[in-house]
């Protein structure tokens, strides 16, 4: 044992209340747990759906039969969806006022601190409660650029029905996979959101997605259309209470970059302990478009998320920055996907991991050349950090290139936090503690600088909360 | 006789499954079992040839996977169980050179390597077509390296471009023992090749060498498993590849830390020049990780000759053909200065140049 070694103490978690209350209010309606025809007919007639949308639920749940569950990743044993109530609405309509809000439902988003940053720093908020969205505002001055910001169900049967029509689960198709399937099937609630062309929306819009039934699911669908030469920052953020239930995630996102488009999709993820989030993101970028991802991922028993990009257009770019804290029981599996369609397309995906107390993280990636895509670039570092040895850190990356004229390297690590430097920093009068949260904090620096400040000290909370959970 | 394997080369944790490289298969005919054709080595008196396979060998995977293991044992037509005395360390390199002729279109080769304490050993097999006709070459190689052995071991699969060829290596390290293999597969229609080494003893050492050279329309699939399981060991994983004309290749290389691996260091790293825009290349590179207290890396560059590097070539007058060969050698240089003794190195040079100037 070398000299500065110290012997692994525990110590209790720290408080979590903020997350971890329960709104007893009841709701006012919500369906049998499992998942059959009528089921699926009677959330679409709750939620008076064009007549397109139930036939397309149905044909989805007809999908999601039909396919098997994967054959990687994580364990899905624990999720049984007979058990799943796939819909549940709050009592409550969507109100524009905070103020209108059922005193229990807004409480709870200000102790979330979501009514704050709207005050002080968004153009727009949507929030959501369960199946529903409860509250959904954006700035004057937004809506009078002739942004377009919000519910899903307003957007299906608005001026922007056939937009939406033609756009819904075109980039995630049922047939994607099983819980896209079950997306198709169940979706409620989530946001629309449009901007013309042209249009800078200098300040971001946020969503926020809070599910508070036990044993059930939140399925929501993002849909975002930023058109040519405009630019967008959405941040979505979520959480739930922890149940000794199972709770399923499977929203979707589906994100469209028009020419010399840039869109900012950062995400926040803090589900309870208890919650498989199984979500879908994907984006299709043309020609001269960017999108930008930037993912925190603390919460969740089992994740399996990696927002893919489709680079469609020549020049497309695409920049992936992430982190992954997989603490006591979970199994978080993270990663990206990016596929060059198109000539002189570039990409960036760099991401951290840290596990700690028998969690365990997965690096999973793809990076697709086409024949056509010459002149590409694409660059994939993953670190990894463990910090102890009951947990586990595993990089599945996959390069598969059909041209040769490219460039793509690849790198990753996967080690400790160094002796030499906890060292040092004891020596400048650090605890042990203090030491590895500031190193840790420091690891996930390059990704917490990418997110606007309230949302960079909500994860370097995150961080200290979970590092000051074990010392070791 | 038509052969079909369903699950060659299995990626140790799946992925994706549309990606097409949790496992290879394959389905076509291969020549029939005849006679084997080899130059095999006078052995010193310290190399003796065992009886039996030794009951350590049972233990011992290799990287291809179950499936081609059992098809080598029932078609087995060579190979040796080779016993190395401890401390023994022969002067010169046992070198087995199969030929593959249309009389002697087959070689499935079982093969042992028992190096005891102490002892040092080189091993070439080389196994290369005398002409056209479609061959077969499938070998499996256990080795078992006692404390504080060393044991290089070079495969050269130099087969025409109608032939079949499987690799499979399995190793098994004790305490401070090393293991080199290297793996130069520059022929074959079908390039299969694998090993799985388990550094079972503290201090011990894998080096996993792997040259491969695609053209027409060859396909080659690789699967390289490095599992460290005790503390102190180390491991360095290195491939090299160029591809031309529609070839496709699949690479994986998996370096995988269990838990107790204390201490232990793993590298792993792939380098590829592609010189057509119709080859396909597919890379896998894994850590897996249940110890705390490791250091592993990986890294893969993908892509063709630097244009600026090109351009000052030609400035040179070096004709196109000239500068690919170059570049190729280049790439591969690092692998193949370590191919043991001189001879070795001009013959895969040798092979190396007539395969580039098919290209």
């Amino acid at each position: 044992m070398r000299a500065f070694e110290q012997q692994k103490t525990y110590v209790e978690d720290v408080d979590r209340s903020m997350y971890d209350q329960k709104g007893t209010m009841q709701p006012a309606y919500e369906v049998q747990s499992g998942l059959t025809p009528d089921i699926v007919r009677a959330i679409s007639k709750e939620k008076n759906d064009p007549p397109w949308m139930l036939d397309f639920r149905l044909k989805a749940l007809e999908t999601y039969n039909q396919m098997p569950l994967p054959g990687w990743g994580p364990s899905l044993d624990g999720l049984d969806i007979d058990n799943i109530v796939t819909y549940v609405r709050p009592n409550s309509r969507m109100e524009n006022n905070w103020e209108q809000v059922p005193e229990e439902i807004k409480n709870t988003f200000e102790k979330l601190g979501i009514p704050e940053a709207e005050r002080a720093s968004l153009a727009g908020v949507g929030a959501q409660y369960d199946s529903e969205v409860v509250y959904h505002n954006v700035r004057a001055e937004v809506e009078a650029q002739g942004v377009v910001y919000t519910d899903m169900e307003s957007a299906l049967t608005g001026p922007y029905a056939q937009l939406v029509q033609e756009h819904f689960m075109r980039l995630v198709p049922p047939t994607d996979h099983k819980f896209a399937a079950l997306h198709g099937a169940v979706w409620s609630g989530g946001s629309f959101v449009y901007v013309p062309a042209g249009v800078n929306v200098s300040i971001p819009l946020q969503s926020y997605f809070r599910l508070n039934a036990k044993g059930a699911g939140q399925f929501e669908h993002t849909l975002i259309i930023v058109e040519k030469n405009a630019s967008l920052h959405f941040i979505e953020g979520c959480s739930a209470p922890k149940y000794n239930v199972a709770n399923l995630h499977a929203g979707c996102v589906e994100l469209f970059v028009a020419e010399g488009a840039r869109l900012r999709y950062s995400t926040i993820e803090n589900w309870s302990k208890n919650m498989y989030n199984l979500n879908t993101k994907r984006a299709l970028v043309q020609q001269d478009g960017a999108i930008e991802w930037v993912s925190g991922s603390f919460g969740s028993h089992t994740g399996c998320l990696y927002p893919m990009s489709i680079l469609k257009g020549e020049n497309a770019r695409m920049e992936f920055t992430g982190i992954t804290f997989a603490g006591e029981g979970q199994h978080l599996d993270t990663g990206a996907k990016v596929a060059h369609a198109a000539p002189h397309t570039s990409s960036r995906i760099s991401t951290k991991s840290i596990s700690k107390s028998g969690g365990r993280s997965t690096f999973r990636s793809s990076v697709t050349v086409a024949p056509s895509a010459h002149g590409c670039k694409s660059s994939v570092s993953c670190e990894s950090l463990m910090l102890d040895s009951l947990s586990r850190a595993d990089t599945v990356p996959v390069m598969d290139v059909q041209n040769d004229d490219v460039d793509i390297g690849h790198e990753a690590k996967i080690g400790r936090i160094s002796e030499q430097a906890i060292f040092y920093l004891m020596s400048r009068g650090l605890t042990e503690d203090d030491a590895k949260t500031m190193i840790v904090s420091g690891f996930a620096e390059p990704i917490s600088k990418e997110l606007p400040l309230e949302y960079a000290v909500e994860m370097n909370n995150l961080i200290r909360l979970e590092m000051s959970g074990s010392i070791g | 006789m038509q052969t079909n394997l369903q699950h060659i080369n299995t990626l140790p944790m799946p992925t994706w499954r549309w990606l097409g490289v949790n496992e290879a298969a394959f389905s076509g005919q291969l020549p029939e079992m005849k006679e084997a054709s080899l130059q095999a080595p006078s052995l010193p008196q310290s190399v003796t040839l065992l009886n039996a396979p030794p009951t350590a060998a049972g233990t011992i995977a290799t990287g291809m996977g179950q499936e081609v293991e059992s098809f080598i044992e029932a078609n087995t037509n060579a190979g040796q169980l080779l016993h190395i005395a401890p401390g023994a360390v022969p002067a010169t390199q046992l070198v087995y050179r199969y030929t593959l002729t249309q009389n002697n279109p087959s070689v499935v080769d079982d093969t042992v390597i028992l190096a005891e304490k102490n002892s040092k050993i080189t091993l070439v097999q080389v196994f290369a077509s005398q002409d056209a006709s479609p061959h077969l070459h499938a070998g499996r190689t256990r080795i078992i390296a006692q404390e504080g052995s060393e044991v290089y071991l070079v495969q050269l699969q130099l087969l025409n471009g109608s032939s079949t060829a499987f690799c499979s290596v399995g190793v098994q390290a004790h305490k401070n023992a090393k293991v080199h293999l290297t793996q130069v597969e520059l022929g074959a229609q079908h390039s299969f090749a694998g090993s799985e080494a388990t550094l079972a003893g503290q201090g011990s050492h894998m080096e996993n060498n792997t040259v491969y050279l695609g053209g027409g329309a060859q396909q080659l699939d690789y699967n390289y498993i490095t599992r460290h399981i005790a503390p102190e060991t180390t491991s360095n994983m290195q491939a090299a590849g160029a591809l031309f004309g529609s070839s496709g290749k699949i690479y994986r290389g998996t370096i995988d830390f269990v838990s107790g691996a204390a201490r232990s260091v793993g590298h792993q790293q792939e380098n590829i020049l592609l010189f057509s825009p119709k080859a396909r290349n597919r890379t896998t590179p894994l850590i897996l990780c249940g110890e705390e207290n490791v250091e592993g890396q990986h890294a893969a560059t993908i892509g063709r000759v630097d244009e600026a590097k090109q351009f000052y070539m030609q400035t040179r007058g070096l004709s196109e053909d000239t500068i690919k060969r170059l570049m190729v050698e280049a790439q591969f240089s690092p692998i193949l200065a370590a191919l043991p003794g001189e001879a070795l190195q001009n013959e895969v040079a040798q092979r190396l140049a007539q395969q580039m100037a098919e290209m």
